[in-house]
């Protein structure tokens, strides 16, 4: 009988929205396990490990650390308790050295340490583990890859009994998730116990001792490692008689490829800090072509997308939209030719936070289409203009004067997608557009766009989802380090893909 | 210490807000009252609100006030924090007086003030367009810089006062003849057509939605069509405007002449005070300018026992400062916990 | 040429910027901006002009400028770390209240004595440590873990919060040391520069010209000291570019000299190798 480490008993956590997280979960974790969390997107997961790393207050609970009840202020407490939590997208401080932000995390953890001997110790679990990392180097100008290998790094050196690793293998190439199971066998092996966190049944089933599935909050099945069973599982996470089967994509007749809507020829765009982020892409779309850009983040795709849109302007090269040379428009005119923006932030980037719906639907088609064209705004048009609008995608909100932050963000992709293809447009740019999303409410965006694919509308879509890629691209392209290094047909390797994505 | 945001009502916070103020104000005139004798300082602050005399005279105080702020509630709705309105006002009200009294150049009757309000209104915004260049080519701050533009302003007419403009022994300019002095109901007139003007801007026009849209959320502006650079030039060029016709009316309508300045005059400051305690809402700025510049009043009487001027703008202050701490408190929770490094 | 005099003057002008940007350099490196440190050098050196004149000992009276600027940055700490209420509003708003305080403070002082005779302080121990103060924050920040989480909440708080760093705690340390120093920097204005008299408007904005001088020396200690000596310099010439009849050009030079600090500032800041703290 192993020991239980870690229990958190009765979690609850109602967010502000009053949105149920976690609804009255129990989970324990035994000593020297791999404990696999499954479940998809919005099912509550990171909530829970944030509570447990104290980044988060239930509303009600308690944790429990060797059958001792604590209470965590804050992740520095959770730290100094023995637990790590590696978010999924780690960030370091940016303006500080690699060095410096190891040594400060070993110094909120209660064990300082002189740089000298910061490095030693890096040193020795580098080589032992092939996580090398430049410790004299910037934080800004990592890659995710690097992040997070120093993220790995730190718990090792922290000696931390229970780590926590949130979607861990989200940027990770194949080899790197292999090398990665082989870690936390080796940590396991060595009693610490691991949380891992995933939405992917084959990564959950590969590495974990045992799994918990979660669903809209609260716990739907816990199965030890002889009992894996993808069927089982696949129901855990969506219901026992679930829809997911029914629910595939359903494309249309075969498409044509007319004409190009879209061509970028030799690109060359520079970067935030004045290197290279671009290194002369080409490409182009056709009128009914989905074209995917995958790539591990941090590529060149923000960059991509934003010379695209307009927000950035190229070094050299040129962009060619629907026969019109558009590399010096501005984004409105780029707009105005058929233009459909979709950008990766929901909220800050494609909607204004704090203005109702009908503000947030007509700010993006006053200064573009003609009917709103006047200095004076018509509301009582807008509001006619957004109810059509939202006939293109339904969403679910009490009111079309309802803030558009508390929508969810299945409703707010919706609405900018409503938005944008009010605008009867060629091309749409999307940028990750069903990243956090759950499984329904991203099928239904995959297929709004295979809708307008099969409309004649061409569609550039940039994903860090390669399944979701594969899904729906008629061809996918690969960038790397800024420059397409691949270009791929149906029917796809993805093995070869994945290659060329980190090579 | 941990804080956590939660839902306030409308009228949580209204009430909370006025809470906040009266708490302030109330305050403020205690920290009067210990240090003079506080049944003077009840007195003046009773004769100030039961009295036509000084409300009238508030009236007055309140269109350099108000002018500031209407415009600022436009810019600061951008997120463009200027805080140039007292400079802009100083100017507005020399250039005024230098075109009335100084300039040699005589029109008839309402034309020339006509023309001296234009040109204050052009200067202002002229200097408040300083302040947008250098933060959209120059990438400087516009709070920092708007403020060096201030103290920039304020020395620059000071030393006119005490060069060119100077008349007899005394530093002191000529005066406003008699005849282009502006009367209270012109500006009551001025102070509603400018809150009604800027209201309009913000709800109707698709400038209005743009400010809106570019101060909130500035990368969304940018994606789906709009200038941020027009934003900026554009609520600077209005903010100023007001500004330094808020200047020219306050020269026109009670300053009259100009005297050397130690500490800046604060009715720009002000503004920007007031466009803070009414949350960047037109109506409520212009009713609040007129509760300050009833405070400017009090300070005057006051000083004649003793309080110095400059406790005008304190007392102000104090009342935001309260103002937006009442308000945070609808809404955040704050909880504390014990200290433990 | 040298004039020893010349050089004794710019170093005592250059003293109170430099008090009052050290503690705004603190301040700042923590992700905070204190606009407020015009008026608690106003109210320092009110203070420390009556303490002075009661007490007859400008040391007690310096020290009283000190905890006056220490209590006067706890109206700046409420609203700003505990309230969550605009960092910009709080700064200017605590100007304004602290001008006006200074000069109610200033009244009473006219009522105890009409005039205050005090001999004027002498800057050597203030000129001393002027010259420590750099080498300590240097060692603070670039060799303490203390000054790694220092600079850490500055360059990104909602990282620094969710790593567990001790955002509110260490900010409100950095603005009551700021305080302090401007406290400090107040009286040494009052008691030092004008020979133990407090009149209104004091500062002559110098407030401001020490936030200037921080942007100007980059938020590096050492960089700070170069600004705050030059605009000392700047000032101590002031007369002599007035009597070379440049007019208002002269007095607004310090003023100019910040915005163009600032220009330079957001011009350095592209580069990742010098990140500035985000303060605004």
């Amino acid at each position: 009988m192993r020991t239980k480490i870690l229990e958190a008993v009765n979690i609850t956590v109602i967010y502000p929205n009053n949105v149920r997280a976690n609804d009255n979960i129990s989970i324990s974790v035994n000593e020297g396990e791999i404990l696999g969390l499954l479940g998809e997107n919005g099912a509550g997961k990171t909530t829970l490990v944030k509570v447990i790393s104290g980044i988060i207050k239930p509303t009600k609970g308690e944790i429990l650390l060797y059958g001792k009840k604590v209470e965590f202020n804050s992740y520095r407490d959770a730290l100094r308790s023995g637990i790590y939590y590696l978010s999924q997208n780690p960030q370091l401080i940016e303006g500080l050295t690699v060095l410096e932000d190891i040594g400060l995390t070993l110094t909120l953890a209660g064990k300082s340490m002189s740089r000298g001997s910061i490095e030693q110790y890096v040193a020795s679990i580098a080589s032992k583990y092939n996580l090398k990392v430049d410790l004299k180097a910037l934080s800004d100008n990592l890659s995710v890859g690097e992040r997070q290998r120093i993220e790995l790094i730190k718990p090792i050196l922290l000696d931390s009994k229970i780590i926590i690793l949130d979607e861990p293998t989200t940027h990770m190439s194949p080899l790197e998730i292999e090398s990665l199971y082989s870690m936390l066998r080796d940590l396991a092996g060595k009693g610490k116990s691991i949380i891992f966190i995933t939405h992917k049944i084959r990564e959950a089933t590969s590495v974990s001792d045992r799994i918990i599935v979660m669903r809209k909050g609260k716990i739907s099945g816990i199965i030890e490692r002889d009992k894996f069973d993808r069927e089982v599982l696949l129901n855990l996470m969506f219901g026992s008689n679930n829809t997911i089967n029914k629910l595939g994509l359903r494309y249309a007749k075969p498409r044509e490829y007319k004409s190009n809507i879209l061509e970028v020829r030799e690109l060359w765009v520079k970067g935030d800090y004045g290197d290279l982020a671009l290194r002369g892409i080409n490409l182009s779309v056709g009128t009914s072509e989905i074209v995917g850009v995958a790539g591990i983040a941090g590529n060149g795709q923000r960059e991509l997308f934003e010379t695209l849109v307009g927000l950035r302007k190229p070094i050299r090269g040129s962009i060619i939209f629907n026969n019109v040379d558009v590399t010096s428009y501005s984004p409105r005119d780029r707009i105005k030719l058929g233009l459909a923006i979709v950008p990766e932030d929901r909220l800050g980037w494609a909607l204004v936070p704090g203005l109702n719906i009908v503000s947030n639907i007509i700010f993006a088609l006053t200064n573009v289409d003609s009917t709103l064209k006047s200095y004076i705004i018509d509301w009582g048009m807008a509001w006619r203009i957004a109810k059509e609008a939202l006939e293109i995608v339904p969403i679910q909100a009490d009111s079309l004067n309802t803030s558009v932050e508390s929508l969810s963000g299945g409703n707010m992709q919706r609405l900018i997608l409503a938005r944008e293809l009010s605008r009867k447009p060629r091309l749409i740019i999307a940028m990750n557009p069903t990243s956090g999303l759950d499984y329904v409410t991203s099928i239904n965006v995959k297929q709004v766009l295979i809708d307008y694919a099969s409309r004649g509308v061409g569609i550039l879509l940039i994903s860090e989802d390669l399944d979701e890629l594969i899904e729906v691209s008629d061809r996918v392209l690969v960038m790397n380090r800024g420059a397409i290094v691949g270009e791929f047909m149906r029917p796809y390797s993805l093995e070869n893909i994945a290659k060329l994505m980190i090579s | 210490m941990e804080v956590l945001e939660k839902r306030a009502t409308r009228g949580e916070i209204i009430l909370k807000a006025l809470i906040g103020a009266l708490t302030g104000y109330i305050i403020a005139i205690i920290l009067a009252s210990i240090i003079l004798n506080p049944s003077d300082v009840l007195r003046s602050v009773l004769w100030v609100y039961t009295n036509t005399t000084p409300i009238t005279t508030a009236i007055l105080f309140s269109i350099p006030i108000a002018a500031s702020a209407l415009g600022l509630t436009l810019a600061y709705r951008a997120k463009f924090i200027t805080i140039g309105a007292e400079g802009q006002v100083i100017l507005g009200s020399a250039v005024t007086l230098w075109f009335i009294a100084y300039s040699g150049i005589n029109l008839q009757l309402p034309f020339s003030i006509l023309l001296a309000i234009i040109l204050a209104s052009i200067l202002g915004a002229l200097y408040s367009l300083i302040v947008a260049l250098l933060r959209i080519y120059a990438g400087a701050n516009e709070i920092l810089s708007s403020l060096m533009l201030n103290f920039i302003a304020m020395y620059t007419v000071n030393y006119l006062i005490a060069t060119s403009w100077r008349i007899g022994p005394f530093t002191i300019t000529k005066s406003i003849p008699e005849e282009y002095r502006l009367s209270v109901s012109f500006i009551i007139a001025t102070l509603i057509v400018l809150t009604l003007l800027t209201w309009f801007i913000l709800a109707r026009t698709r400038f209005g939605l743009s400010i809106e849209v570019y101060g909130r959320a500035p990368r969304a502006a940018e994606t789906y069509g709009y200038s941020p650079k027009t934003i900026i030039i554009g609520v600077s060029i209005i903010s100023g405007l007001m500004a330094g016709l808020g200047g020219a009316l306050a020269m026109l309508s009670f300053q009259h002449h100009l005297t050397p300045m130690s500490s800046p005059p604060g009715y720009g400051y002000m503004g920007v005070l007031v466009a803070w305690l009414s949350a960047n809402n037109p109506i409520i700025a212009m009713v609040a300018s007129i509760f300050f510049s009833t405070i400017v009043v009090l300070g005057r009487t006051l000083q004649a026992i003793g309080v110095p001027l400059s406790y005008v703008l304190a007392i102000q202050s104090m009342i935001v400062l309260s103002t937006l701490v009442a308000v945070a408190t609808a809404k955040y929770t704050i909880r504390f916990r014990w200290f433990k490094w | 040429m040298v004039d020893l005099s010349l050089l004794l003057r710019v170093l005592s002008n250059a003293i109170p910027i430099m008090l009052s940007a050290y503690g705004e350099l603190l301040v700042e490196r923590s992700g905070r901006v204190n606009l407020g440190v015009d008026g608690i050098m106003a109210l320092g050196a009110s203070m420390s002009v009556l303490v002075s004149a009661i007490t007859g000992n400008t040391m007690l009276g310096l020290i009283s400028g000190l905890a006056t600027g220490l209590a006067a940055s706890i109206l700046y700490i409420i609203p700003v770390i505990v309230f969550r209420v605009d960092q910009v509003a709080t700064g200017l708003l605590l100007v304004f209240l602290a001008w006006g305080l200074a000069d109610l403070i200033a009244s009473i002082g006219y009522r105890v004595s009409p005039s205050i005779p005090i001999g004027s302080l002498q800057y050597n121990i203030l000129a001393l440590i002027t010259v420590i103060i750099p080498l300590i924050l240097w060692l603070l920040m670039y060799k303490t873990w203390i000054g790694v989480e220092i600079r850490a909440i500055g360059y990104n708080e909602i990282l620094a919060r969710e790593r567990g760093l001790r955002v509110d705690t260490i900010r409100a340390i950095m603005l009551l040391i700021g305080g302090a120093l401007a406290g400090l920097s107040g009286s040494y204005m009052a008691l030092t520069l004008y020979n133990g008299k407090y009149f209104t408007g004091i500062t002559g904005g110098w407030g401001w010209l020490a936030i200037g001088s921080v942007i100007l020396g980059y938020w590096h200690p050492v960089g700070v000291a170069v600004a705050a000596y030059s605009i000392g310099l700047i000032l101590t010439l002031r007369p002599y570019l007035e009597a070379m009849g440049l007019g208002p050009l002269s007095i607004s030079t310090p003023y100019i000299m910040v915005i163009l600090s600032l220009i330079i500032a957001a011009y350095i800041s592209r580069s990742p190798r010098f990140k500035p703290p985000r303060i605004l």
